[in-house]
């Protein structure tokens, strides 16, 4: 097994662990913004090591590059629909939870 | 099995059951329509899977996405008018057929199960007996590729081989569009409340429109380009689009009332226009209707692909806007006409 076998299994389960833990989040996190926080934030990080992953087993430059812009626009749109749905919960009178 | 068969292709099926089964079954209409998303995702994840990459991207961009969008707007309207919106199937719902007819709908419900049983027999039997080797089409399909124009397989059977039969699904398409828009204007009043409360003026999402939109444009023209010689084409192209125009409709950057114009009209119906007429020019030339002369195969497809694109997009376009409650103020109507209909 080469250097880059090992790099890939790494960073593939890097990126499964990340998006477990915001699963986790969005599962038992008490209100709308917390989880929202757990899944945005988390699920960022897992993609890029997923796509780190695909790209270094992909082996070529293009293929690298389509994954990464992939990454980028999910980064782009992920914010936005979190901060949307952020607001809209906020619009409609949601209660951010406090302990 | 292999390990990708219980890894992977096992659990999607029974995930893609749950969820089916989960959306027909949910209390809220709403969490139906969310279910329904997430089972188009995996629909559009099964499909790559089995190798159909071009139904794939379709799924991904029209079940997934488009789909979802359409029905979120549905919801809306439909929870406008009374009595529709919480629940589903309640007796409340239908005096009629619970209360003063029980014979007709016992009798009915009867006949409906047995029809029921009898075609899910029929294609039980169907499967059990279909051939272990698949005879199908693509032998013949690949022996004739190169006379097609293009390299791809499904695109040559498309725009090629069954033509007329994209043909009519381009006039489906285009009769859906003028239906909807003709339901439009029977449409009881609705609120402005929507748009005013939405996030069209969102700084966020603004920004997320100036660098989606271009690049949404630039990848639907080079899946178009792609359909010639890998899975891609007009109806992922066009569906694309046609999302890209749902984000600038919710970005108040395009006003619903541009997709009942006149350059609305032409868009939705040029890719028919543009079929039929290659078709009738091909007999004008002294074949058969939508038979290619030779040597032009791949130019006709690639000008009928083109203008599918449009309507196609135009078609989602005006599906989307049709739904959207009232006008948005026509602040930014002085914006050069975007590429997206």
């Amino acid at each position: 097994m080469g250097l880059v076998v090992l790099l890939v299994i790494a960073c593939g389960l890097l990126g499964a662990a990340f998006f477990v833990a915001g699963t986790l989040g969005l599962l038992r996190f008490p209100d709308v913004y917390t989880r929202l926080h757990a899944l945005t934030k988390a699920d960022n990080l897992g993609l890029g090591f997923t796509a780190l992953a695909v790209a270094l087993w992909a082996g070529s430059a293009t293929m690298a590059l389509k994954v990464t812009l992939i990454w980028l626009l999910t980064m782009l749109s992920g914010a936005t629909v979190c901060k949307l749905l952020a607001q809209a919960a906020l619009r409609r009178g949601l209660e951010p939870w406090r302990e | 099995m292999q390990p990708v068969v219980w890894t992977l292709d096992l659990p999607l099926l029974v995930s893609l059951v749950a969820l089916a089964a989960g959306a027909l079954s949910a209390r809220e209409l709403f969490t139906s329509v969310a279910l329904f998303i997430a089972f188009g995702l995996l629909m559009a994840l099964t499909w790559a899977r089995l190798g159909a990459v071009d139904i794939a991207l379709a799924e991904a961009a029209i079940g997934a996405g488009l789909t979802g969008a359409l029905l979120m707007l549905t919801l809306r309207c439909v929870e406008g008018t009374a009595g529709v919106g919480n629940g589903r199937g309640s007796a409340a719902d239908k005096p009629l057929s619970r209360s003063t007819r029980p014979f007709v709908s016992v009798v009915l419900g009867c006949m409906a199960g047995m029809l029921l049983i009898l075609f899910a027999l029929a294609t039980g039997a169907a499967v059990w007996w279909l051939p272990r080797e698949m005879a199908g089409l693509s032998a013949v399909v690949e022996t004739q590729l190169p006379r097609s124009g293009v390299k791809h397989a499904v695109t040559a059977v498309l725009l090629n081989f069954r033509g007329y039969d994209t043909l009519w699904e381009l006039a489906v398409l285009l009769l859906a569009a003028l239906g909807v828009q003709l339901l439009r204007a029977q449409r009881g009043p609705s609120a402005t409340a929507f748009l005013r409360s939405g996030p069209s003026s969102d700084p966020v999402l603004q920004g997320l429109i100036r660098v989606a939109a271009p690049l949404i444009v630039l990848l639907s023209f080079y899946l178009l380009w792609l359909g010639a010689h890998a899975p891609g084409g007009a109806f992922q192209g066009g569906a694309l689009l046609g999302a890209g125009s749902v984000l600038l409709f919710l970005g108040a950057a395009v006003t619903p009332r541009r997709t009942r114009g006149l350059v609305a009209r032409i868009l939705v119906s040029v890719g028919l226009l543009g079929f039929v007429t290659t078709g009738i020019a091909a007999m004008l030339l002294g074949g058969r209707f939508l038979q290619y002369p030779p040597g032009w195969a791949k130019p006709l497809i690639l000008g009928i692909e083109f203008v599918a694109m449009l309507s196609i997009a135009a078609v989602f376009a005006s599906l989307f806007a049709a739904l959207l409650p009232g006008e948005i103020p026509a602040a930014r109507e002085g914006d050069p006409p975007e590429d997206t209909p």
